[in-house]
């Protein structure tokens, strides 16, 4: 029998109703009402009508106080788990803890930069591999005989062959040769006339060569001499390609993070499982931007050396990185307020175990300020640097 | 304020015997309307809104098992207790004649006191 006030309610019940089972309830209970309404209706000695099927609704009460009744308890009251513990426990290993706790997240975030990191610096540094003839292994002169093969621009591909750096245009004393191995004596010269091999031929021959008069440098000269611009060695674009990819993610991160400070603004509080977990520092978010240029000045000062070689533009950056870094650290150090806030909400660490409680209170402060000073200290270093770089410039324009 | 409160408890301490009683009037095959009214006539007055969850759950936990059967006026569907249902309504009927003993000498002493 279709009814429009049963359907009508049994409607209203069904949106209630938890979705797996709602239509077999649903048709139960339109059972069950019609099988009451024909038993008033016998009582009373006619037919059922709307008028007894509504006062057999009437009778059920409203729909969804009818619904509630199947709709298990569990976000109320758990007395115990549904599924088997082993699996709940493992689904709760693989699924919560990674992405609840801060470290996990934290962990996870700097695999993937790290990740990233690995790769576009190997990449870089395979991709110029074929510029190992700027290693210094190949630089030494090899007495009176000296080997030597050109091999050429082939070889000169990457950055380089589209880019030239200034700082590898033959500058005295640069490890910008190629690569030698021909046997002495030799006269090897480019299609353009110029000498390709190294040292430059003298005029007198090999068997009878002439001692060059070689003036004896100061320590200070000698450090002034190698301090001018050059090429990237492998492990520098390594470091550079690290140091740009990671500040590129990292300033993403600090950017573009829909919270405040993602690492930090965890919210999880579940007391039917005696789970606490809230870890929150809104006083961080003024860190926010600091970071994020911070981090831009490192992705700068490592994508520059890689596309300019050592120069003094990539130091200016190399500085103002660090000047950043420092600035962030200091804020971070004087901000105790802000880390006292953030380890009181580790409600569980605080409780059981009060010594790292007050370890991590106490001794965050003394770590930045160790890595306040590194960055200060790198700061003075880079600045010595691009003193003496100045100088080598100098030296040079005096030497026109 | 006593009433109020009585009318609280006596839902509360029915509660736990009303399944025992489902259990125990499900032994023979019934749908949901007629166990109903069963339940009023044998003194335990149960809304619909009770009793139909309760079964779904007896079901779940597989006390009871459920039929559907269309060839009356109109379809119905059918419970009855399975052997692990009759197993624990043979428990709880121990427990409860426990409890009941204990209940009745507790209310025999201070009714002496």
């Amino acid at each position: 029998m279709q009814t429009s006030a049963l359907d009508e309610y049994l409607k209203q019940v069904e949106v209630y109703l938890p979705p797996w089972n709602a239509k077999e309830i649903v048709r139960e209970i339109r059972s069950h009402v019609l099988d009451q309404a024909e038993g008033i209706a016998a009582e009373r000695g006619v037919d059922v009508d709307e008028a007894i099927i509504r006062e057999t609704l009437a009778c059920l009460g409203a729909p969804q106080k009818l619904a509630a009744g199947y709709v298990p308890a569990v976000a109320l009251i758990r007395p115990e788990y549904t599924l088997p513990f082993a699996i709940y426990s493992v689904a709760a290993t693989a699924l919560l803890i990674p992405l609840l706790f801060a470290a996990g997240l934290g962990a996870w975030l700097l695999g993937v930069i790290v990740a990233i990191g690995l790769l576009f610096a190997g990449f870089v540094a395979v991709s110029r591999l074929p510029q190992v003839y700027r290693l210094p292994l190949w630089h030494p002169k090899l007495g009176r005989v000296v080997f030597r093969v050109d091999v050429g621009q082939g070889l000169r591909r990457g950055v380089h062959a589209i880019w030239p750096q200034p700082a590898m245009a033959g500058l005295p004393g640069q490890p910008d040769q190629p690569l030698m191995s021909v046997a002495t004596g030799s006269k090897d010269t480019a299609p353009g006339g110029a000498s390709t091999v190294w040292p430059p031929p003298t005029s007198s021959p090999p068997s009878a060569p002439a001692a060059p008069f070689t003036p004896r440098r100061t320590p200070t000269e000698w450090l002034i001499a190698h301090s001018g611009p050059r090429a990237l060695r492998i492990h520098e674009l390594f470091e550079a390609g690290m140091r740009a990819v990671f500040g590129f993610a990292l300033a993403l991160f600090f950017g573009f993070s829909p919270s405040p400070f993602p690492i930090l603004d965890l919210h999880f509080d579940d007391p039917q499982r005696a789970f606490r977990l809230i870890v929150q520092a809104p006083g961080l978010e003024a860190a926010r931007e600091l970071g994020a240029i911070a981090c831009m000045a490192m992705c700068a000062s490592g994508l520059l050396p890689i596309f300019l070689g050592k120069c003094r533009l990539g130091l200016y950056a190399a500085i103002a990185s660090k000047a950043a870094w420092a600035v962030l650290l200091y804020s971070l150090m004087i901000g105790g307020q802000l880390f006292a806030l953030t380890f009181d909400t580790f409600g569980w660490v605080a409780d059981e175990w009060p010594r790292v409680q007050a370890a991590i209170e106490s001794g965050t402060p003394v770590v930045l300020f160790i890595a306040l000073l590194a960055e200060l200290l790198g700061l003075v270093w880079i600045l010595v640097r691009l003193g003496m770089m100045e100088a080598w410039y100098r030296s040079q324009r005096d030497a026109i | 304020m006593m009433e109020g409160l009585l009318d609280r408890l006596i839902p509360e301490m029915r509660r736990g015997v009303l399944q025992m009683a489902i259990l125990s009037l499900l032994g023979e095959k019934s749908y949901g309307y007629a166990l109903c009214r069963l339940l009023g006539d044998k003194g335990f007055p149960t809304e619909e809104g009770t009793l139909y969850p309760i079964l779904r759950r007896f079901e779940e936990q597989g006390l009871i098992q459920s039929s559907w059967k269309t060839d009356g006026p109109r379809p119905r569907k059918y419970y009855q207790t399975t052997k692990r249902g009759a197993q624990l309504l043979k428990d709880l009927e121990s427990e409860w004649v426990d409890i009941a003993g204990s209940v009745e000498k507790l209310l025999a002493q201070n009714g002496r006191k």
